[in-house]
């Protein structure tokens, strides 16, 4: 197929094109000035969803794409570069949308050729997407149509080799909930609902063979041994072992005692006993240590664990399922944790969306306000582990009630005429598990970030809490529209790479990341241009989306966290985010409703 | 005599062995065409892990199925060499050992050097999965 036109090595200069409604295969080339304005991952997705999606397209319409974006980084040896964005108009928020998924799958698109692929249409019937390096074939997928995201890629494994990487749908993404991911190994590219597109477009699964090669800038020895010193300041980090024998949830005990986890549906920010959950527990379980390609942080691991006289395998649930499952939902109950945390990976559905629409389900009959009728018998009191599998079949087959949770918070709340105020959600996406009113920092960032209440767009948590990257008050809100802004901004440049968000914790700086982007591709990127790139994506992704309507309006935080304080916390804080609004605007070069400025597009030349 | 040695138990499935082997030896990173390639048992989920590298055995099966000079035994080192030069790409070494891999792309034999004498697969295992000492 043609020819790389990009300049810089790790690229492998196109993305490969897939009209599912025609099956038409093409293919789409990197200029040298997309991978200098938006470096790849989310810079590719924010700027090519921008330039090719329609305004006010139905997310699951035949016009939305599903766009597959690994970074220069990826498969690149860079540490923890394993990973691949994919990016869509999302039906859960209908913003414009990127998750991230490691494990193997980013890097072996690149050995295949593909820097990513753009995905268009409607299948007229089931179909799986194979590419074997330039050989791309859509294959029925009527016999795996139906199947949990585990057992379809068995299956796919077994159709198409042993040496294939794949990815695929549960029965989520097939019934089109508008929080279902889609699930590499046990990997989910999840927030946001980009399986409900995958759904929507009849494709149930991808399965990727690369055995080509990625060219580096450097002569090798010399980007070896440049490389190995970012290893080392990984290996070195004093965080590592805490990430390497706890994966993620290690922080969960330590955030429920500074009063930063939320508990039952954010009614408290402070669990009253997580010791059940704690970490030491969770280790109990890990039968093998699992690390994403390229990553010496290895914090991924298989559990074995049973539950009624059932036996599981699977991996370990991570810190914000645990808690979005559990805290949040009253549960402390860790077999039962880790029994729905597989479930939702088997239907294929957001773990953290669930959870905290359990939640809300849960508020909402604790104030009477949803009747065990309505809820067709399920009994949804706080503290009730046993209703988390049957309502996550329930939000997977949209059936019952399932049909108004399966909407997310806000949805269900909209669906029923009632309680959006319990809804713990911005702009139609469920927080995560850093409350806002013991890091104001994230609640400034869930309220701004395109997509909804994300944690992963600016965690601030590093500096409000933790002392990297400055040593910030958790409360108030001064200097935090600038730390916001300034984190947005560089984080947006580790999802373009593709990193690891884990990295910030790791010791990467700035001028790190600088180094991660000009190491394999040879650019001469400086941490001042790390921060006028994440900007300008920052930027477009907003301008994607008030052209989809959103205003000010849109960046706000449920009132509960804005007015009243978490009962366990002493100080008695709130997140008022309105009232630094115009002050983070303005920092923005957003004009007074939100909208970036001429000044700004011209500077960033969009 | 020394080669390379796989723990199992160890290994977590990072492919930088693979990574770096490649880049060393073909200026890519080409994970597929490295000395060094790591596999899961695709039957369980999470399944086994193992390790494809010239075990060093030396039954030679390689070089005795080439049939120019383009696979020797280099004593000194203990290692299998490969000549570009001679070789004509017929892969019946291949065919005789499942540790013989091969780029075909620069057109060659891929088979464990152990990089003169300080592995860089084993310098990179994160988890010391990858060993290499040996014995005869």
């Amino acid at each position: 197929m043609g020819r790389c036109v990009v300049k810089y090595s790790g690229y492998t200069g196109k993305f490969l094109v897939v009209d599912l409604g025609s099956g038409e295969i093409g293919e789409f080339a990197i200029s040298d000035e997309l991978a200098e304005m938006y470096l790849g991952g989310r810079g590719f997705v924010a700027k090519l969803l921008y330039d090719r999606l329609p305004r006010g397209i139905d997310p699951l319409g035949p016009e939305n794409e599903i766009i597959f974006a690994t970074g220069p980084a990826t498969g690149t040896m860079i540490p923890t570069a394993s990973r691949v964005a994919v990016g869509v108009k999302s039906p859960l928020t209908g913003t414009i949308s990127a998750s991230y998924m490691g494990g193997h799958f980013g890097p072996e698109l690149k050995y295949a050729g593909w820097d990513g692929v753009i995905i268009t249409g409607v299948s007229p019937k089931p179909v799986t997407l194979v590419i074997d390096d330039d050989r791309i074939e859509l294959r029925d997928a009527a016999a795996i149509w139906g199947m949990d995201t585990q057992a379809a890629q068995r299956m796919m494994t077994e159709e198409f080799g042993p040496d294939f990487r794949t990815g695929a749908i549960g029965t989520g993404g097939e019934n089109l909930v508008p929080f279902a991911n889609f699930m590499h190994v046990q990997h989910a590219a999840g927030r946001g609902g980009p399986g409900a597109v995958f759904g929507a477009k009849r494709l149930k699964g991808v399965a990727v063979r690369g055995t080509g090669g990625i060219r580096v800038a450097p002569q090798p020895a010399e980007y070896i041994s440049a490389c190995r010193e970012l290893h080392t300041i990984i290996m070195d980090n004093p965080v590592r072992p805490a990430f390497r024998w706890a994966g993620t949830t290690g922080m969960l005990p330590v955030v429920n005692e500074a009063v930063g986890l939320p508990w039952r549906n954010h009614q408290d920010d402070k669990a009253p006993d997580v010791s059940s959950i704690h970490n030491d527990e969770i280790a109990k379980y890990v039968k093998q240590y699992e690390a994403c390609s390229g990553c010496n942080v290895i914090c991924g691991s298989v559990v074995e664990f049973e539950r009624n006289g059932k036996h599981y395998r699977s991996e370990r649930i991570e810190h914000e399922s645990v808690w979005a499952l559990g805290p949040d939902c009253g549960i402390v109950d860790l077999m039962a944790l880790f029994e729905a945390n597989l479930e939702c990976d088997l239907v294929g559905i957001d773990t953290m969306t669930a959870g905290s629409t359990i939640a809300w389900a849960m508020e909402m009959t604790e104030r009477g306000l949803l009747s065990k009728e309505e809820a067709d018998g399920l009994d949804f009191t706080f503290g009730n582990a046993d209703v988390l599998v049957p309502a996550i079949r329930k939000m997977g087959s949209r059936e019952g009630i399932g049909k108004i949770l399966s909407l997310g918070s806000r949805g269900a709340a909209r669906a029923l005429g009632r309680g959006e105020e319990y809804a713990m959600q911005v702009k139609g996406l469920d927080m995560a598990a850093y409350a806002a009113r013991g890091f104001t920092g994230m609640g400034l960032s869930y309220a701004t970030t395109g997509r909804g209440a994300d944690h992963n767009k600016a965690f601030t948590v590093a500096a409000e809490f933790l002392g990297v990257l400055g040593d910030y008050d958790r409360y108030t809100m001064e200097g935090k529209p600038e730390l916001v802004k300034r984190m947005q901004d560089s984080t947006a440049i580790i999802d373009s790479l593709v990193m690891c968000m884990f990295t910030v914790d790791l010791g990467i700086t700035v001028e790190l990341y600088a180094r991660c982007a000009n190491l394999p591709t040879g650019m001469s990127i400086t941490p001042d241009d790390v921060y006028e790139i994440g900007e300008r994506i920052s930027t477009i992704e907003r301008l994607f989306n008030i052209e989809e309507g959103f205003t000010r309006a849109d960046d706000t935080l449920p009132q509960r966290l804005q007015k009243e304080p978490a009962p366990s916390d002493p100080g008695g804080h709130t997140c008022p985010v309105d009232e630094v609004m115009d002050e983070y605007y303005e920092l923005r070069q957003w004009d007074a409703e939100g909208v970036p400025t001429r000044e700004l597009r011209e500077r960033l030349g969009i | 005599m020394h080669y390379i040695t796989f723990d199992e138990e160890k290994c977590v499935y990072c492919d930088m062995c693979s990574g770096v082997c490649s880049l060393s030896k073909l200026k890519k990173i080409k994970p597929s065409a490295a000395c060094v390639r790591i596999a899961r048992d695709p039957a369980e989920s999470f399944g086994k892990l193992s390790c494809t590298v010239c075990d060093m055995a030396h039954e030679r099966a390689c070089i005795d199925a080439c049939p120019v000079d383009a696979l020797v035994y280099d004593e000194e080192a203990g290692v299998v060499r490969f000549d570009a030069e001679l070789c004509t790409m017929c892969e019946s070494c291949l065919e005789v050992c499942p540790n013989v891999g091969i780029d075909r792309e620069s057109e060659r034999i891929m088979i464990c050097d152990l990089c003169d004498g300080d592995p860089l697969c084993v310098q990179w295992c994160p988890e010391g999965a990858l060993t290499w000492g040996g014995a005869s």
